[in-house]
């Protein structure tokens, strides 16, 4: 028991003149990494639309049951949040929802000081959630790759063929 | 040897008229029948003739007139016989040829067969494309009208019988027998699920057998000289009768001829003229489209049912397809697959999307983009098509792809090593 | 019996039996998408493969189309199948389009859901994808052919389960393609299965598009409130909303097949217009206030006049519970207030005489399930496409498996293709066709009468054999085309199948969804002395001062009946559907619908089915949205969502009028129902999702009413007046987008007077003075002499069945729609 005491103390000692890993928030701000699991936004595709087609994957695979969302059609046929509210007094930053994202429009982001005094400051509708541009991945855009006829005429799609006659049968 | 399918000859190379088939001997064969023989005796002697179906499955057609003794179907109501003339194999056109010069010789067949199996109408149903065929048919059955050979109380006798021609509207799939009953019904050409087969349930409900062009043209031989001297016709002990072989491919002259069943596959393609160009024989498919390769070491294989199913091929229609040195399999069988996915009726989903993804991976083998993985992919995909699919079709899309990859699977591998077609690349050798 | 094994388990199953089903009795669910029970095995999407062992020999077989031999071993565990479903898998992918998160199908997606059981996970080809142009279909079902696996359910459904022409399969390859010949609405009134068939997102509900997903709906047994067969539904509701309805299977009514009516109906629940809270005079009350000041002048009329000078009416579409609320509101001072059960005389007397045959025919009843597996079924005195969709559905069932199908009746349009006979028949005549039929039956060949039309001798005939001949006879009569001698002729044709060996069973239709329960309670005043309509009569011929009506469509009892409501001292309206009475209402009392409640139905067969609520009544979360901001300040309670079930209103009303607890529960309002006869023992046990009860209605003294006999017009035509198949009954008339799909009203003419009055486009009716003007439209199953009519159509006094009107040729205004608007069933149109 003894030995085990002189190992616990050796190692404080040696951290005693090692060089601190803690920072002095909020006077030094620490170093976060890009894939930090923070603060949820919801992005845009490249060009510009918001991404989200209100698919209520991440309310479904939310644990604490944060995320609320209203679906709806746009005139041109896209679908789209209506409504979209996080309340992050219950979020606890476990990131499913973002890997449940099929659009890969809600991402998380590095942003951690979201401290609020009144916690009905913490309930985040959409306008407080969409940022600009594509997050961490600027290219990508859902209504391209799907074989939908939403963003691009039918069969002109990044994965389609365009349309066929199924009247016809010649090669 | 002497001719049985084609010895009636037309004037001018023409088809064999009325005049020219009875000049033959033509419809004595029926005249005797309908004389002299009760139906269920012919039965017995086409039976006993070892007769197969021509039509590629092979089947013996004795027991499918058989199948037409049912009771239950002899309620008065209409029977019906159906000659599939929807002869759409890939390098097949052995009933083309046998309709264009003997067209008598189909109708009196389908006489007799309908005289054993005690039907009442007849129909041809011929492939769309068969313009030709389709007019010198129809101008014979006039004259077989005419002449009281077809219709009400033909030749004399107590027997009624009518053929009516029908033009597909053409689709490969309408050579399946079902397929064709659904299409000439007039609903979408698809096959039918087996059971009820059509000898119970064919055409509209009703009693049906299917016949290939040349099952029924071998019918009127049987019914004037007996079982025994048409199984003297063969080549080869097990076999019977005579069959039309034809060439297609890289032969020196492809045309169609009429030898004993059971001809060695070499002394045909010698009768050829052999492969063209004198080059090295690569492979043979023996039946048309959908039957497996044979290779060099097969040359004295008779062309019989039987004997090529131990050399792991089929007879199917007897055309035979024949690839050179210079011809690369795989970019054949792309070719052939192209068919076959076209072609599907889009019943059942391994024919209909399974058939378009091995095009898929053959044309990126083909190309040279790809992989080792694929060519075990190509392998378990069409092991997994073949027996499983509704019909035949894609079960005969899948035989000559497991051909290629059993004989020529080295072949494939080049393709991938040498990321293109080393054929391609001999090709310009050998031009430069 | 065959014994196999399956996947370990012992089963044994009835011969016949195939793979499928006998997995399923095993508790393995085979994979399967082209298979569907009731339309049977294709064999088209080979994803069923199992492993199959006899006598040694193990092969790979379709589960759907191999049948279950003794001795056999089955397994899907095997590598070889599971490598086969894993490839099946694979190929459907494909093509497919990969767009789940914004496919309304995602969450009950059977390719889905197979796609990754099968361990098909990655995509191995880069292959652009095939896609397909997508078709108009109407205003219910939105197309996305790029989803499509080719399993043949819709078509098999669309054209030979229900008998539709206008939708189908073309071309081959990878390019077969489900659609209709040109773009349009699809004409079934049965294509609303297509969305539920589908196993993936090909056919989808437009009015549930982009609205949830599946698994965040409230979902709840209820019962099809459109009509009196009383088909099994899932009304699914969120935030407020009901958002969808789709059928809920149950085999003992309707199988796992609804309506267009009840799948796309459900509008009125969002009806902008409803009322969501209580008023006094027009102005918003809170319940107490509402209550106490309806209760006060109920009986404030009682005491002046007399408790007989106040009506209680409920109507056909009440439940059970509000019905007997409302006879235990009848106590007190309000006692020996005058009950009506129905909103229409001439339907309750109907419904009441064809109680009265039902309770004396000694025949067991026809109940839905058993109508398909009659070989012999006459229908007769009714278009039975409108005014029972589903019961229609399963007739054309007995054409379908070889039965011998009749029509007698007057506008048949969906059966007449299938039907070994269809005589369109008088409606004043039909008791004379029945009685004739049934001499024929009981053996005596009564010599045709000589306006018996030619042929009908024949017809008959065919069809007494059929009849007596049938294992399993069944006779389904409509209600609304029928006249007392009808009704008579009706229990005589019964009585004679019975006495010459072969007892058919016997059926109606009943008005709205509780009709058979309502007429049951008329019987019971009756038989307490009061006639079944006589208070309602007297309350719309202005006799009475004070109504209490629940649930009643009065909308079209004409201007007279109308001003006399208005004119009562006091006017109590509890009801959740807009109209002109909550509008002149003293005090409206907001109820809510049946998706909101609970309660109790008696269909038409006499089977009572409780059901239970899906959501909360209020204003929607959709409504309250605000530039993509969910409300921002905590809500009470739901805004607008001040509504109750009509028989907890009636029992606080009671505590207001009567004194006395109020019922808070239902079985407490049931128990003392189910007290008052034995007929009704056992109701208050009832649970929604159970099969319910048959009710033996040869337990009611049911005194036949008084019921004229149709006359024939000496000049002119009859006017009928009958359910269209859409948007024609109160409910749906209310729903959006259902009155558009159901398009403009629409008189029917049998050809011959069509040509005679040279009717084109469109006629103008002619009676009374009155005058209405719709598009008109020429049927081969409409009777010379007839000209019918939605029930729906607006007189400015309505007119009873059979009043003669003059009808004369309009010019044409453009192309008029065909047969009850573009909705129309393909068979037995136009001629």
């Amino acid at each position: 028991m003894i030995k085990e005491m002189i190992d616990g103390l050796g190692v404080t000692l040696r951290k005693l003149f090692a060089r601190p890993v803690t920072v002095q928030y909020p006077e030094q701000k620490p170093l976060v990494p890009a894939r930090y699991r923070a603060r949820i936004v919801l992005t845009r595709d490249p060009s510009g639309e918001e991404r989200c087609v209100a698919c209520y994957l991440c309310s479904s695979v939310c644990p604490t049951d944060c995320i609320t969302i209203e679906a709806a059609e746009r005139e041109d046929h896209r679908r789209y949040p209506a409504a979209f509210r996080i309340n992050f007094n219950r979020c606890i930053f476990c990131g499913l929802c973002a890997e449940a994202c099929p659009t890969l429009a809600l991402q998380m982001s590095t942003d951690f000081e979201m401290a609020e005094t009144d916690p009905r400051e913490l309930i985040y509708e959409k306008e407080d959630l969409l940022i600009d541009g594509g997050g961490k991945y600027p290219d990508y855009s859902f209504w391209d790759e799907a074989g939908t006829d939403v963003t691009h005429a039918l069969g002109q799609g990044l994965q389609d063929q365009p349309p066929s006659d199924p009247r016809a049968n010649l090669p | 040897m002497e001719e049985v399918l084609l010895k009636a000859k037309g004037r001018d190379g023409g088809p064999a008229l009325l005049e020219d088939y009875r000049a033959a001997g033509g419809y004595a064969a029926l005249a005797h029948v309908l004389r002299e023989r009760a139906p269920q005796d012919l039965v017995e002697i086409v039976k006993q003739s070892g007769l197969r179906g021509r039509g590629g499955a092979g089947f013996p057609s004795g027991l499918k007139w058989s199948f037409m003794g049912a009771p239950e179907g002899k309620d008065g109501g209409a029977r019906y016989l159906v000659c599939n003339a929807d002869e759409m194999e890939p390098g097949t056109y052995k009933d083309r040829v046998l309709i264009e010069r003997n067209p008598h010789l189909l109708i009196e067949g389908m006489a007799i067969a309908a005289y054993a199996m005690e039907m009442t109408e007849g129909y041809v149903f011929i492939r769309r494309e068969y313009f030709e065929p389709s007019r010198i048919l129809e101008r014979a059955l006039g004259e077989a009208r005419a002449a009281g050979l077809l219709g009400p109380r033909l030749a004399g006798s107590g027997f009624s019988f009518d053929i009516h021609l029908h033009r597909s509207a053409g689709r490969y799939i309408c050579g399946e027998e079902t397929a064709l009953l659904s299409g000439l019904e007039g609903r979408r050409a698809i096959p039918r699920a087996k059971p009820p087969y059509p000898a119970a349930h064919g055409l509209w409900g009703r009693p049906t057998t299917v016949h290939n062009v040349e099952t029924l043209a071998c019918v009127p031989g049987i019914a004037a000289h007996g079982a025994a001297w048409f199984k003297g016709l063969a080549a080869n002990p097990e076999g019977a009768g005579t069959k039309l072989y034809a060439g297609s491919g890289a032969v020196e002259r492809p045309h169609c001829l009429e030898r004993p069943i059971g001809t060695p596959l070499g002394e045909l393609l010698e009768e050829m003229g052999g492969v063209r160009g004198g080059r090295k024989l690569l492979a043979v498919m023996p039946g048309g489209a959908s039957t497996n390769f044979l290779t060099a070491e097969h040359l004295d294989a008779p062309m019989d049912f039987d004997p090529l199913v131990r050399h792991g091929s089929r007879l199917g229609t007897g055309t035979f397809i024949v690839l050179s040195e210079d011809d690369c399999p795989v970019r054949a069988m792309v070719n052939l697959q192209r068919f076959f996915a076209r072609e599907s009726c889009g019943f059942c989903t391994p024919c209909r999307e399974g058939l378009p993804y091995g095009v898929y991976l053959l044309q990126r083998l083909e190309r040279g983009e790809g992989t080792r993985e694929e060519i075990d992919r190509l392998e378990n995909l069409y092991l997994n098509i073949g027996p499983n699919s509704f019909c035949a079709h894609a079960t005969g899309a899948a035989e000559p792809v497991g051909g290629l990859l059993r004989h020529f699977r080295g072949i494939l591998e080049e393709h991938v090593k040498e990321r293109g077609c080393p054929f391609a690349a001999r090709r310009e050798l050998a031009h430069a | 019996m065959p014994e196999i094994l399956f996947d370990g388990r012992r089963v044994a199953v009835e011969p016949g039996t195939n793979l499928v089903e006998a997995g399923l009795a095993a508790g393995v669910p085979v994979p399967i998408y082209c298979y569907q029970r009731d339309l049977g095995p294709a064999g088209a999407c080979r994803v069923c493969a199992v492993s199959v062992t006899m006598q040694g020999k193990s092969r790979l077989v379709m589960a759907c189309m191999t049948q279950a031999a003794d001795g056999m071993e089955v397994t899907t565990l095997d590598p070889r199948s599971r490598e086969f479903r894993r490839w099946v898998s694979e190929w459907l992918m494909m093509n497919h389009p990969h767009d789940c998160p914004v496919c309304d199908e995602g969450g009950e997606c059977q390719l889905q859901d197979l796609t990754i059981a099968t361990g098909h996970g990655i995509r191995r080809i880069q292959r652009p994808k095939r896609t397909f142009r997508n078709q108009y279909l109407g205003e219910f079902i939105q197309h996305e052919m790029n989803r499509c696996i080719t399993c043949y359910r819709c078509s098999r459904f669309y054209q030979e389960y229900a008998g539709g022409r206008d939708f189908g399969v073309t071309g081959s390859r990878d390019r077969v393609y489900f659609g209709r010949f040109a773009d349009g609405p699809l004409e079934s009134p049965f294509s609303g299965n297509l969305v539920e068939l589908c196993p993936t997102g090909v056919f989808t509900d437009k009015l549930f598009r982009y609205r949830s997903r599946v698994w965040d709906l409230e979902i709840s047994h209820s019962i099809c409130p459109h009509c009196s067969v009383g088909c099994n539904v899932r009304p699914g509701a969120r935030h407020r909303e009901l958002q969808r309805v789709r059928v809920s299977e149950n085999r003992a009514v309707n199988g796992v097949f609804l309506c267009d009516r009840g799948q796309f109906g459900h509008g009125y629940v969002e009806e902008p217009r409803r009322p969501r809270e209580p008023r006094v005079a027009g102005r918003a009350a809170t319940w107490d206030e509402a209550l106490a000041v309806a209760a006060g002048d109920l009986v404030a009329v009682a005491r002046e006049h007399g408790p007989g000078s106040v009506a209680l009416v409920a109507s056909s579409r009440a439940t059970l519970e509000t019905h007997a609320a409302l006879a235990a509101l009848a106590t007190g001072p309000l006692a020996g207030a005058r009950l009506a059960r129905f909103d229409d005389p001439a339907r309750a007397r109907r419904a009441l005489a064809a109680l009265a045959v039902l309770a004396r025919a000694g025949c067991p009843p026809l109940e839905q399930r058993e109508i398909g597996a009659c070989d012999a079924l006459l229908v007769a005195g009714t278009s039975l496409v409108d005014e029972a969709p589903l019961a229609a559905l399963a007739a054309l069932q007995v054409a379908r498996r070889g039965g011998a199908l009749f029509v007698l009746g007057a506008g048949e349009r969906y059966l007449a293709d299938a039907a070994k006979a269809v005589l369109p028949t008088h409606p004043s005549r039909l008791a004379a066709t029945l009685g004739a039929l049934a001499a024929r039956v009981g053996g005596e060949a009564r010599a045709p009468e000589p306006r018996e039309p030619a042929g009908e001798a024949e017809v008959l005939a065919g069809l007494a054999r059929a009849l007596r001949e049938a294992r399993r006879p069944g006779l389904l009569f409509g209600s609304d085309l029928l006249d007392g001698p009808a009704f008579a002729a009706a229990a005589s044709l019964a009585r004679a199948l019975a006495g010459a060996g072969a007892t058919p069973r016997l059926g109606f239709l009943f008005p709205g969804p509780n009709g058979f329960g309502a007429a049951a309670l008329a019987a019971a005043d009756a038989a307490s002395g009061s006639s079944p309509a006589g208070a309602l009569e007297d309350l719309l011929a202005g006799h009475l001062r004070g109504a209490l009506l629940v649930e009643c469509d009065l909308e079209r009892a004409g201007t007279r009946a109308l001003s006399a409501l208005r004119e009562l001292d006091c006017l109590v309206v509890l009801d959740y559907l807009a109209g002109p009475l909550v509008d002149a209402a003293h005090v409206v009392l907001p109820a809510r619908t049946t998706y909101e409640s609970s309660g109790t139905y008696v269909n038409r067969e006499g089977r009572a089915q409780a059901f239970t609520g899906a959501l909360v009544p209020g204003e929607p979360v959709r409504a309250l949205l605000h530039d993509g901001s969910f409300p921002r300040h905590p809500l009470p309670a739901p805004p607008r969502g001040n509504s109750w079930p009509a028989w907890r209103a009636l029992e606080e009303l009671r505590a207001w009028a009567v004194g006395g607890p109020a019922a808070r529960e239902r079985p407490e309002i049931l128990g003392a129902l189910a007290a008052s006869h034995p007929f009704w023992s056992g109701i208050e046990t009832l649970t929604p999702g159970s099969p319910g009860a048959v009710l033996d209605p040869a337990r009611l003294a049911v005194a036949v009413p008084d019921l004229a006999a149709f006359a024939e017009p000496a000049a002119g035509l009859a006017l009928f007046a009958r359910d269209r198949t859409l948007g024609s009954e109160p409910l749906s008339r209310r729903a959006e987008p259902m009155r558009r799909m159901a398009g403009p009203p629409l008189a029917l003419l049998s050809p011959d007077d069509a040509t005679a009055l040279g009717v084109a486009g469109r006629v103008e009716l002619r009676a009374d003075g009155q005058a209405v003007a719709l598009a008109a439209r020429a049927l081969a199953g409409v009777p010379r002499g007839v000209v019918i009519v939605p029930r729906d159509l607006e007189w400015p006094e309505p007119l009873p069945q059979g009043a003669a009107v003059e009808a004369r040729a309009l010019a044409e205004e453009g192309a008029a729609p065909g047969p009850d608007g573009p909705q129309r069933a393909a068979t037995g149109a136009d001629p």
